[in-house]
């Protein structure tokens, strides 16, 4: 019984997310298009006792946070009690260069990362390895690389948080070239070059609006006195502190903020007409060529595609999930009402070197 | 006498030098294989900034770090400062602080909404940010807090000169009708001078190498423009030649060590050696003591306090847990057991590998030994990053049955850790009269016999004193463990980088309490049990 009415859910879910993707289409660089699951094909995830005998560890790198990786980590942990997670955690570069110089020799399962670009890069250096699993092929095809060996697991947008106390409602921004008014020198916290999102995002505005206008925004940010943070806790944290008056951030960090009760506020920028939309990223998940577990890597990204997981996601990290029919944690703004940038992100991931370059002289720490 | 140094001595010596060199092979070819424009780029861009921006730093702590190491020396070993016999062990003790550990301790503090702003608004009801807060990520506040974590070895090495001078001279000076002031200048000064700048540069070489206090202070030098290059992308030129610009600034530190290693050598003299005649200070003893009290206090009293106060908080208060202990709430004694294995393996492997090279360097002090010792040294000085990634390379392709185990790790640490060894056990091996071992091999011994039965005993508390010393650093190391850990194989100091680079500081406090402890303790003893020179007769 359990088994037919988790089918349902996932069969109910699918075509929820065809309904949903459909409609932000038009308006968002999300294609319509959704690879049709056979739903005989879908693995149940949960099946207690099946669950419970399966037994292993799975070692995965990841640059998200660990407190924002440990939720999901425990709900997988609750249906698979005899699965370790082992983590490796460092940054989205760091972890790259890792699994580059291990590739003959490969440690890891897993990598969850929280950029697309990145993913691309390593799937073209022949990083991963293809997954034919059903939930992986029921994610939206921009989402996943066409042989599944990497799929997003989470959306998340590029935002600006502001603090209540300092900021009045009437000054705030509503652009992302407004941060480099003069009227917020030293006042605003963005994340430098190491971050995956943050590159992410000048690699989606250079392609929509240039690349002499992305180079200038970036000069005047940092000629504006930006604080330049390794991660975007760092800017929260500062922002929510009084530190900062505005942090440019995904969207999840001003939910954290908010829950702690920090002073906060959030805009969604460039939503006016003619103006370059909000940046969307993913979080992912690859499976390692080689890696030494296999099969409780394909497993372990079951479960956070699976409604299940992508629920944790949703509530606690407040992420936008990939599968649809998961509801979004209250507050949290739908990306229907939201005008998002026009781009595939995933087909711009050749851009990053060169953004990269672009952005380090244009003076990104 | 055989005066030729034993082939193969010399062979093992090569061998362990070659593979602390590889680091820097995989840099010189890293960045010399990069494209024109990467050089460029970093030419026009960043270089000037992060030149000026490390030689400031350079410069302002090795001045702080050598006027307050030399003197707490001078009050410990040549006035009648009260309670000198314990000051003097306990002004060693902060290198038990790693100075990233000691950052974080000043951010808690000092940041604005820290623990000292919203103690001053609650006591004397003051608004946000009325109170002026010495900004902590600045240069100064990078060159203090280093400074403090540092200037043991200033103090250590100018303590034992100071020590070691001998009576005679100053008592020569002062019947010849000069002050005590100007005996210390003419006579003890330049006497002193070599150890002096010994210390200094070892200062220097350690401010070079930082990554975890710049880093957690967001002060951009080489080090983390390195870090940066590497994380943000896959390419590794860009950090390699970063890399190469940071070794060129250390070879004139390495090698103005070396020449005054060699020099400081000829002036002490042991067999004259008697206790010298303390300078009464009068009533300026109190401020002597109220000065040593201020600098141990900044640089152990605070860390311990801070630290120990909030992980005490987060234990005591159950709604304050998840604050403090959060991540590393189940796992500070399993992270204490990878930091005590790992420390206890990587000291003894670098000890033992040290064993040749200093060896060598001790009994034939030739051209090849000092060139293969200096070449073990340079590691030293590199990145703790770069040598990390050194032998990530090494290990991962030549050598995969190593890779990702821990034992692996404990081998790349110790060659990391092995110009310290090579240091200590070359004062250590140095120590041992040669006619000793000639004596043994007249007797019939053979020279590894002669080694084993005589030599060793003999040098045996020094080879302590550099197990104990390259223990403690060890412990402490950041950089290299981020990168060689296998999964799973968390330290106390992964766990402080891990809490420290999400922001979340006082999550740092329960792992760093416990890393202070755990070096604190060893280092106490050596200095308190150890000879490590301290244990002369003080008067």
């Amino acid at each position: 019984m359990n088994d037919v009415w988790e089918r349902l859910r996932l069969v109910t879910a699918t075509a929820l997310s065809t309904v949903i993707l459909t409609a932000c289409g038009q308006s968002a660089a999300l294609p319509p298009t959704v690879i049709p699951t056979e739903p005989s094909l879908i693995a149940a995830t949960a099946q207690p006792d099946a669950a419970a005998a399966v037994s292993g560890e799975v070692v995965v790198y990841t640059s998200r946070a660990e407190a924002l990786f440990k939720p999901v980590i425990e709900a997988f942990n609750t249906d698979y009690p005899a699965v370790k997670v082992t983590l490796l955690n460092g940054s989205n570069g760091e972890l790259a260069s890792k699994l580059l110089e291990e590739q003959a020799n490969p440690k890891a399962d897993l990598l969850i990362n929280s950029d697309t670009l990145t993913m691309e890069s390593l799937a073209a250096e022949g990083i991963f390895v293809p997954n034919n699993s059903a939930t992986v092929a029921a994610v939206p095809a921009p989402l996943r690389a066409d042989d599944g060996s990497w799929t997003s697991l989470t959306l998340r947008t590029r935002v600006i948080m502001y603090n209540t106390d300092l900021v009045k409602p009437e000054e705030l921004p509503s652009s992302l070239l407004d941060l480099t008014d003069p009227k917020w020198k030293g006042q605003v916290g963005a994340a430098d070059s190491t971050n995956g999102a943050m590159m992410a995002n000048l690699v989606g505005m250079r392609a929509l609006l240039g690349e002499q206008a992305t180079s200038e925004f970036v000069q005047k940010l940092v000629a504006n006195e930006t604080q330049f943070f390794g991660g975007h806790t760092d800017v929260r944290k500062a922002v929510g502190a009084g530190e900062l008056k505005l942090g440019f951030v995904n969207h999840y960090y001003y939910h954290l903020s908010k829950a702690e009760g920090a002073p906060v506020g959030i805009i969604f920028p460039d939503q006016g007409e003619g103006q370059m939309g909000v940046h969307v990223n993913s979080t992912n998940a690859g499976m390692i060529k080689g890696g030494p577990n296999a099969e409780l890597a394909r497993l372990f990204i079951d479960f956070m595609l699976s409604p299940e997981g992508q629920k944790v996601y949703a509530e606690k990290n407040y992420e936008y999930p990939v599968l649809a029919g998961v509801p979004l944690a209250a507050d949290v703004t739908p990306l229907t009402d939201i005008r998002l940038a026009e781009i595939e992100l995933r087909t711009l991931w050749d851009d990053i070197g060169s953004t990269r370059e672009l952005a380090q002289s244009a003076g990104l720490p | 006498m055989n005066r030729r140094s034993p082939p193969l001595l010399v062979l093992a010596a090569l061998v362990v030098s070659l593979f602390a060199a590889i680091p820097l092979c995989y840099i010189v070819v890293r960045a010399f294989s990069a494209e024109a424009g990467v050089w460029t780029r970093l030419w026009t861009g960043q270089i000037p900034l992060l030149l000026l921006n490390t030689i400031t730093l350079l410069l302002a702590t090795m001045t702080l770090a050598t006027v307050v190491g030399l003197a707490a020396a001078w009050l410990v070993e040549c006035t009648d400062l009260p309670g000198r016999s314990t000051f003097r062990w306990l002004l060693a003790l902060p290198l038990s602080v790693p100075a990233y550990v000691a950052a974080l301790c000043w951010i808690i503090l000092l940041r604005p909404n820290g623990l000292v702003e919203r103690a001053a608004m609650q006591i004397f009801s003051l608004e946000r940010g009325v109170l002026p807060l010495p900004p902590v990520n600045s240069l100064w506040g990078a060159a203090v807090i280093i400074s403090l974590c540092v200037f043991p070895y200033v103090y250590l090495t100018s303590a034992a000169a100071l020590r070691a001078v001998d009576r005679s001279f100053v008592e020569a000076a002062r019947v010849s009708g000069r002050g005590h002031w100007a005996v210390f200048r003419r006579v003890t000064l330049p006497l002193v001078g070599g150890a002096i700048g010994a210390g200094a540069l070892l200062v220097g070489l350690y401010v070079l190498s930082d990554f975890g206090t710049v880093a957690i202070l967001r002060y951009r030098t080489f080090t983390t423009a390195i870090y940066n290059q590497f994380a943000g992308q896959i390419d590794r030129s860009a950090a390699a030649i970063l890399s190469f610009v940071l070794i060129g600034l250390t070879m004139p530190l390495l090698a103005g060590e070396a020449l005054l290693n060699r020099r400081s050598r000829r002036v002490t003299r042991e067999s004259a050696w008697r206790p010298r005649q303390r300078i009464k200070l009068g009533r300026w003893r109190w401020v002597g003591l109220a000065s040593i009290v201020l600098l141990l206090a900044l640089s152990l009293g605070v860390p311990l306090a801070v630290l120990g106060g909030l992980s005490l908080q987060g234990w005591l208060f159950p709604s304050e847990v998840d604050r403090i202990w959060g991540i590393n709430n189940d796992g500070l004694l399993r992270h204490s057991g990878n930091s005590l294995l790992l420390a206890l393996l990587s000291a003894s492997f670098a000890t033992v590998l040290a064993f040749a090279p200093a060896y060598l360097v001790a009994r034939f002090p030739s051209r090849l030994p000092l060139a293969l010792t200096w070449l073990g040294k340079t590691a030293f000085a590199l990145p703790g990053l770069i040598v990390g990634l050194g032998f990530v390379m090494v290990f991962s392709q030549a050598v995969p049955v190593l890779y990702g185990t821990v034992f692996g790790l404990a081998l790349g640490f110790a060659f990391r850790l092995l110009p310290q060894a090579i240091a200590a056990n070359e004062a250590a091996l140095g120590r041992v009269p040669a006619t000793l071992e000639h004596a043994a091999r007249t007797l019939g011994q053979r020279a590894p016999g002669a080694f084993r039965r005589v030599t060793l005993p003999i040098a045996a508390p020094g080879i302590l004193v550099c197990w104990t010393l390259v223990f403690v650093t060890a412990m402490k190391e950041l950089p290299t463990v981020i990168l060689l850990r296998p999964p799973g194989f968390d330290t106390l100091s992964v766990r402080i980088w891990a809490a420290a680079s999400e922001s979340v500081h006082t999550q740092a406090a329960p792992p760093a309490f416990a890393l202070i402890v755990l070096t604190i303790v060893p280092l106490a003893l050596l200095y308190t049990r150890g000879r490590f020179g301290l244990d002369r007769a003080i008067d």
